[in-house]
């Protein structure tokens, strides 16, 4: 039975990865092309957040700070003639090098001290972008060249897209079976306690933010390369933070795919509701703001009910089911 | 050996020597010239193909978020323009001899440039737009504008100044916004005509604050290069960026004040420029000349700082007072309309959609290329702007005059400069109260 539920999920697995596969095949050039590697794109930057907030319970409000560093690293790299390809490598390193510069400081610092020196971290990496202006174009932000087939090119961000995802998939779902993943959720249980069982909690810690970082990093370098533009206050914006919390904790914080269900709904109802409004009585309503009410009514539900998320959701509602089932099978029949 | 065909007797006299043959010709001639006309008239039909129901225009801006209140002037404008053509039948298009209506998709990107960019995106990938409208604001539209670049879509704005926008070789974006560097320029020419009829002294130590975007550093650079050009007029005694949404100026001013400038010079937006003029007035800072760039004589600044805005000096793209039918035409409309004062914000809107217009009129077809084509070459008259004609340098932004105005008290914004709109003299120094 295990066995049949097994394959049934893998072979379900498969299905969407064809399917999402299939999507620049069928409609090249398409709006569901673009919608795809945003989505591809937010789910990545959702799971790395995951490896340090969901995995290692350290709650960062900062971690947009790599997605800059990359998307700047990306453009200056690529406007001083270093080819495109070999910037995204070199943007995940750099990221992940500030994420040490950083982290070494900052993850010696507990709970929400820990998380308001990220704030700071944030803020202050995007002044500094804003006033290196010989680097960064400060303000005015950075220009990208426009390739030639434009259209080619996109294509290929879409795959290049869903790789990162499946890649960033891969190392959340390796590090949640590894030593290394059991370290870190026996951090988030009680930091004392792991430490006193050998856990060397900082070294964890850093390790944690440098991955997280290098994922985050390669996606800031792949939205730059694919929007050919980047300023600081988008890049480096707070609100992108927020977005990268957001999609954890409303999926499911510290699971595997509730990072990945969270990025899903955040991106594309998002997307879907954004550009409707609704007749009702002769009054006619822009949603275009219904998504934060969507999510607000997400999030308190939520925290109150189920901190899992919605991942905690599903599996406590297959889990009654499956008790319903058993109790009907254990009912005797009569007559 | 030739065979002699035999034909009726009735049918020989009509026909002259060998006239079977002829006949037999003839008909062939015939049937090929029908053939023609008929393979020409389908061909032609091929040719003209049926005309689309409507033209579809597309346009993503900030209704909500940081700018939303300029967003919804634009909005305002946009709509009156698309109203106004589709009243007449739509725009004539050459190719199909027709008058075709204008369908406008208007989306609000949240003042979000991310969102911006997927919303234009989506109306050239998903929506099939013919032809885009710009956003509002410089950093919206710099990120925005890499859609209709890359999908190579005629793109026209009315909310984008900043040279940056312009400066990166784009084809197929033009903005009806003059540089903010000519802004800023146009300022220092004023306040040199005021020395000249010795209503300020020489060298007026000037005091510049501009928000810390391109739109501010374009300001920057015309200022300090006017200044550099006439140290005997002009000495820039402090100079500083600030951020835009900051809650407190208190510290700027402070070091401003210590700075004892004459004129008070400084790029801001609606929001910043009413917390600055506030506490600059709360801290009792005195300058001979004050102004907030394109901002200042705006009805909400004027109603949140009442009298506290009096005498700040704006340079315009556009004023409700401009000596012109056509822009007095339009304000009497927009204010029937929308029942709210005709300002700078709708009324580049709606001339932003009234040039994509006539480019559509011009080119004659639906096809981009050729509706970029006749933006390039644009040369239209009778419009609304200052100078009353819209045209496109090579790197697709107009390159028209500014105008200036003053909050005079009792009167609201009078235009004091250039002479040839002026309806009043500026009154410099500001009198100390």
């Amino acid at each position: 039975m295990k066995g049949t539920v097994r394959t049934g999920r893998i072979l379900l697995l498969l299905g969407v990865l064809i399917f999402l596969a299939l999507i620049p095949v069928v409609g090249r050039g398409t709006y569901y092309q673009h919608l795809g590697f945003l989505t591809f794109l937010f789910i990545t930057l959702s799971i790395a957040w995951n490896l340090v907030g969901g995995y290692a319970g350290q709650i960062s409000f900062g971690h947009v700070v790599f997605f800059g560093i990359g998307a700047y690293t990306t453009s200056i790299l690529w406007l001083r003639g270093i080819p495109q390809l070999l910037t995204i490598p070199l943007a995940g390193v750099a990221a992940a090098l500030y994420g040490l510069l950083w982290g070494w400081p900052c993850l010696r610092l507990r709970g929400p001290y820990f998380s308001i020196a990220t704030i700071g971290v944030g803020e202050a990496t995007r002044l500094l972008a804003l006033n290196l202006e010989n680097l960064t174009g400060g303000a005015g932000g950075l220009t990208l060249p426009t390739p030639e087939d434009i259209r080619l090119y996109l294509f290929g961000f879409y795959y290049m897209g869903f790789f990162l995802m499946l890649g960033s998939l891969l190392i959340s779902a390796a590090i949640r079976n590894s030593r290394f993943g059991l370290g870190l959720f026996a951090i988030r249980m009680d930091e004392d306690a792991a430490e006193a069982l050998g856990v060397n909690a900082l070294s964890y810690k850093i390790l944690a933010l440098m991955l997280s970082a290098f994922l985050v990093g390669v996606g800031g370098s792949l939205y730059a390369q694919y929007i050919l533009y980047i300023d600081p206050g988008t890049v480096f914006g707070f609100s992108m933070s927020v977005n990268m919390i957001l999609m954890p904790i409303i999926g499911g914080i510290g699971t595997l795919w509730g990072p990945v269900l969270g990025a899903v709904i955040f991106t594309v109802i998002q997307d879907r509701i954004m550009t409707l409004s609704l007749n009702l009585w002769g009054f006619t309503f822009k949603l275009v703001q219904f998504h934060l009410l969507v999510y607000g009514a997400l999030l308190v539900l939520i925290i109150l009910f189920e901190p899992r998320g919605l991942v905690g959701l599903a599996e406590r509602a297959y889990r009654s089911v499956q008790r319903w089932r058993q109790a009907k099978a254990m009912v005797p029949t009569t007559g | 050996m030739s065979r002699e065909i035999k034909y009726p007797q009735s049918f020989k006299p009509n026909c002259p020597k060998g006239g079977v043959t002829k006949v037999i010709q003839r008909v062939r001639i015939l049937a090929g010239l029908l053939t023609l006309v008929m393979l020409g008239s389908s061909l032609g039909a091929f040719a003209a193909p049926p005309a689309p129901k409507e033209i579809v225009i597309g346009a993503a801006l900030p209704l909500t978020g940081t700018f939303a209140r300029e967003g919804g002037y634009f909005k305002d404008g946009y709509e009156m323009a698309v109203k106004e053509v589709n009243e007449r039948g739509g725009i004539f298009v050459k190719e199909y001899n027709k008058r075709i209506p204008v369908r406008l998709i208007l989306y609000d990107d949240k003042s979000d440039a991310t969102t911006s960019v997927s919303l234009y995106e989506k109306l050239v990938t998903e929506d099939k737009v013919h032809a885009l409208l710009g956003g509002y604001s410089t950093p919206l539209i710099q990120a925005h504008t890499v859609v209709p670049e890359k999908y190579k879509v005629p793109y026209v704005n009315g909310g984008g100044a900043s040279t940056a926008i312009y400066a990166r070789g784009y084809k197929w974006i033009f903005g009806l916004l003059a540089s903010i560097e000519k802004l800023a320029i146009t300022l220092m020419n004023w306040i040199a005509s005021q020395q000249d009829a010795g209503k300020l002294g020489k060298p007026l130590r000037i005091a510049i604050a501009w928000e810390n975007t391109s739109h501010g550093k374009d300001f920057q650079k015309g200022i300090l290069d006017k200044a550099r050009a006439s140290p005997d007029r002009f000495t820039i005694v402090f100079d500083e960026p600030f951020e835009i949404g900051s809650k407190d100026f208190t510290p700027l001013l402070q070091k401003v004040k210590a700075a004892n400038a004459d004129a008070w010079l400084v790029d801001a937006r609606i929001a910043d420029a009413i917390l600055m003029q506030r506490q600059l007035t709360e801290l009792g800072l005195y300058f001979q000349v004050i102004s907030y760039g394109p901002r200042g004589t705006e009805k909400a600044i004027r109603d949140a700082l009442g009298p506290a805005a009096d005498y700040i000096v704006s340079v315009n793209w556009w004023h409700r007072d401009l000596p012109y039918p056509q822009a007095r035409a339009f304000v009497r409309k927009y204010e029937e309309t929308y029942k709210k004062p005709a300002e700078w914000f709708p009324a580049l809107a709606y001339e932003t959609a009234r040039v994509l217009f006539r480019a559509i009129e011009k080119a004659g077809s639906l096809d981009k290329a050729k509706i970029r084509d006749a933006l390039a070459k644009m040369d239209m008259r009778g419009s609304i702007v200052v100078g009353q004609r819209v045209w496109f340098g090579p790197n697709g932004q107009i390159d028209n005059d500014y105008v200036i105005m003053q909050n005079l008290p009792g009167r609201g914004p009078v235009l004091v400069y250039p002479k040839y709109v002026a309806l009043g003299e500026a009154v410099v120094p500001i009198p100390k109260r």
